[in-house]
């Protein structure tokens, strides 16, 4: 019998048992023991007519579900092992419910034939299919083989339904199997993602890409779109402030944007707060870390912070100075001559008095960016600055040759005999220091 | 070195009642110096003299403590990009732990100092000779001989003048002295701005606080590398006082050390050292040798602080860098 004869009356019998199943269309006694009569027939014809069909997962079971009897019929234990198939397998995972045949429609005959097809996934999973076609895991090879199939992720009978992928533990594992590829991928532990979305979350379960590839799903121009799904309101602030603003125009102005390197740099999601290993806004590393992210591209009004009290108490490990977004904002950054900006000189006051609750506006004439070389922002910071250094090498100068000099003299003293000291001063009593009452005299 | 030379040395050693206290010690760019006490506040003939009081020692120990605490919690943060500033941090227990310490121990400074002007004004006013008090050759009042002196310093140094005889005070004492109070004001005055920034800034705009930033460290960076460099080498490292002076911790000198450092009182001592041994400080009176327990804390108190001193040095040279 061909494999789709097998596959036919399998349909057939499935058909008949949804109608008897139907509600409100019970059976009556003469129907029901005519069905079970026929039912008796069937089981009667036994093993034979199972090995004919091949249509019930008993008769796969019969192989299949007993390692021993696979393992004399295969060369090695492993791959016994891996044409072992027990209930508890199925049960609970995705496919839990359907029947060997649906997926294997190769195998009705016994022996199976040498070529006989499996139904791929995609037959019922087309969607996922097409996804997947498109993305890196179906163009790439691994030594020979596609980088990663369905089963490579979801793994074979035990796979997970895609309602539990959501988190705990099936989250974790499929997670896993994603890491046993991209080692150095996996997130540190500190990373707020870790555990808490699987890697699918941020980059596509089917459609992957690599990070520089246009379409990826964390490509600069759709991170603010995948990021999003969770962080709405950052990703909505972040469309209109400069940050935003500026990149979405640079996209929408260069079509070839992302070939360009100072769009591979714009301040999307990831380039202030990292991929991989980015730190929780709440982490007390964080305030640190943000700074060098926006030094990256700021540096001059990042090196006048760091001559700020609030720069060099944040750069070793402050966890209530102010960092770069306390002032101006994380999502919702603007140019200080903007009304938005929080920096603004109409919005200054309000800003400080985040951290110093009397702050006046004679207070916030502070300059957060002092930069002591450059008279013209503040000609007072500059003075000081000149005046305080001259001061310091002046004293330093004059009193280091008072120092200096005395040491010279003392050494020529010592090497002409007449070293001061008190162990010395007795034996040559009478050189010239005034410890005699002609000292007082010179008064 | 020549025996004649070691016979003499042994002949000092010998000579006065501190032969216990001798170690081998080495000048800078001298030859050894024998077995003479460390503190050569020690060395030569006696009798001891009385220099500084309870209160002056217990005020300076103050001022040390207070002075080391505020640099070692400052210099970190003034220099915070610098390789040992987040170390340093750490020993602290933190930016705000560091922060913390730092204004506690200023607190105590403006605690001392304001007993320590009220003790000089009870002096003066209880003082019967206020003249010398005011003019005499003991007095701490800079006057226009202390300007004469440092002139005669410099000339003595390139050897066109004898060594200006200093009294009990001289002008390098002068200088520690209102160097301190200048610095006191200056560093006091922004630390207060800094402190409380919100409250300063009813009457002064926030440009100033930046201002004072800069003068708070820069002043601090001045005291630091003026007390670790030209005070330690006029009171400890000078090659004839070499390593320390102790002075400042029994409050006692020999009598050959008056008569080199500070001749012009020893010129007055000279009739008073018949007076009795005061045990208790006395001015004008000889004072009892040190002990050798008080000798061997100063000379360990005074190697540690002025290694602290040094490192502290080296810490603000190499922050230089950065």
């Amino acid at each position: 019998m061909s494999p789709e004869g097998g596959s036919a009356v399998a349909s057939g019998a499935r058909g008949a048992a949804a109608r008897y199943a139907m509600p409100g269309r019970l059976l009556d006694p003469k129907s029901f023991v005519l069905i079970l009569i026929a039912l008796l027939m069937v089981l009667d014809a036994g093993e034979s007519a199972a090995q004919r069909q091949g249509n019930r997962d008993a008769d796969c079971a019969v192989c299949h579900g007993e390692l021993e009897l696979l393992r004399q019929n295969v060369r090695t234990l492993s791959r016994a092992r891996d044409l072992l198939v027990l209930p508890a397998h199925i049960r609970d995972s995705a496919h839990d419910g359907m029947r060997c045949a649906e997926c294997h429609t190769g195998y009705a005959s016994y022996p199976h034939p040498q070529a006989a097809a499996t139904a791929t996934c995609g037959s019922c999973h087309d969607d996922a299919q097409h996804d997947w076609t498109r993305g890196q895991h179906s163009h790439e090879t691994v030594s020979g083989e596609t980088a990663a199939t369905c089963a490579s992720c979801h793994g074979v009978h035990e796979m997970a339904p895609v309602a539990q992928l959501a988190e705990g533990a099936p989250m974790r594992q499929l997670n896993a199997r994603c890491v046993a590829c991209h080692q150095a991928d996996a997130l540190p532990p500190n990373d707020p993602h870790t555990d808490q979305v699987g890697c699918w979350t941020c980059h596509k379960p089917h459609d992957v890409h690599r990070a520089d590839d246009p379409a990826a799903a964390i490509g600069p121009l759709q991170q603010a779109r995948t990021c999003g799904a969770c962080h709405d309101t950052a990703a909505v602030n972040w469309r209109r402030d400069v940050h935003g603003a500026t990149t979405l125009r640079a996209f929408a102005e260069h079509p070839d944007a992302l070939t360009l390197p100072v769009i591979r740099e714009a301040p999307v999601c990831t380039a202030c707060h990292g991929g991989h290993g980015m730190l929780a806004s709440e982490a007390p590393e964080f305030l640190n870390a943000s700074v060098s992210m926006c030094q990256s591209c700021h540096e001059d009004a990042t090196r006048t912070f760091f001559g700020s009290y609030h720069g060099k108490a944040t750069a070793l490990g402050s966890r209530v100075s102010a960092g770069c977004h306390h002032c101006h904002g994380s999502h919702g950054v603007f140019p200080q001559d903007d009304e938005r900006s929080m920096v603004h000189q109409a919005n200054l006051v309000e800003t400080c008095q985040q951290c110093h609750e009397h702050a006046r506006p004679a207070f916030v004439t502070y300059d957060s960016h002092p930069d002591p070389f450059n008279p013209e922002r503040n000609i007072w910071i500059f003075g000081a600055f000149w005046f305080m250094n001259t001061l310091l090498v002046g004293v330093m100068a004059v009193f280091g040759t008072h120092t200096l000099l005395w040491w010279v003299r003392l050494y020529i003293d010592k090497r002409r005999g007449i070293l001061h000291g008190p162990h010395h001063h007795q034996h040559h009593g009478g050189h010239h220091h005034p410890s005699d009452p002609s000292g007082e005299a010179e008064q | 070195m020549s025996d004649k030379a070691t016979q003499e040395k042994a002949s000092v050693l010998h000579g006065p009642q501190n032969a216990e206290s001798g170690f081998e010690i080495m000048g800078p760019g001298f030859e050894p110096l024998g077995a003479v006490p460390l503190d050569s506040a020690q060395r030569g003939r006696g009798p001891y003299i009385w220099r500084f009081n309870l209160f002056h020692r217990v005020i300076h120990a103050f001022a040390i403590i207070s002075f080391y605490v505020l640099i070692l919690t400052g210099i970190p943060l003034r220099f915070a990009c610098a390789p040992f500033a987040g170390p340093l941090m750490q020993f602290w227990g933190g930016v705000e732990r560091a922060g913390l310490i730092h204004r506690w121990m200023a607190g105590f400074m403006v605690a001392y100092t304001v007993v320590h002007i009220g003790w000089i004004a009870a002096k003066f006013f209880k003082a019967e000779n206020k003249r010398r008090w005011l003019w005499g050759s003991d007095t701490m009042v800079p006057h226009p001989q202390d300007a004469k002196d440092f002139v005669a310093q410099w000339k003595w140094y390139f050897g066109i003048g004898p060594k200006p005889a200093f009294g009990r005070y001289g002008y390098l004492e002068k200088m520690d002295y209102f160097g301190e109070v200048w610095g006191f004001i200056l560093i006091g005055g922004t630390g207060f701005m800094l402190w409380f920034p919100e409250f300063f800034s009813r009457w002064l705009p926030g440009w100033t606080m930046n201002v004072a930033t800069i003068f708070h460290g820069y002043e601090a960076m001045i005291a630091a590398a003026f007390l670790f460099t030209i005070h330690f080498f006029n009171v400890h490292l000078r090659p004839d006082k070499f390593p320390l002076d102790a002075v400042m911790y029994t409050g006692r000198g020999t009598m050959d050390y008056m008569v080199e450092e500070h001749p012009k009182m020893a010129g007055e001592l000279q009739s008073t050292s018949q007076k009795p041994v005061s045990r208790t400080f006395k001015i004008d009176h000889p004072a009892p040798p040190p002990t050798r327990r008080s000798t061997v804390i100063a000379t360990v108190l005074g190697f540690l602080l002025w290694g602290i001193g040094i490192a502290t040095i080296i810490m603000i040279l190499w922050a230089l860098l950065c």
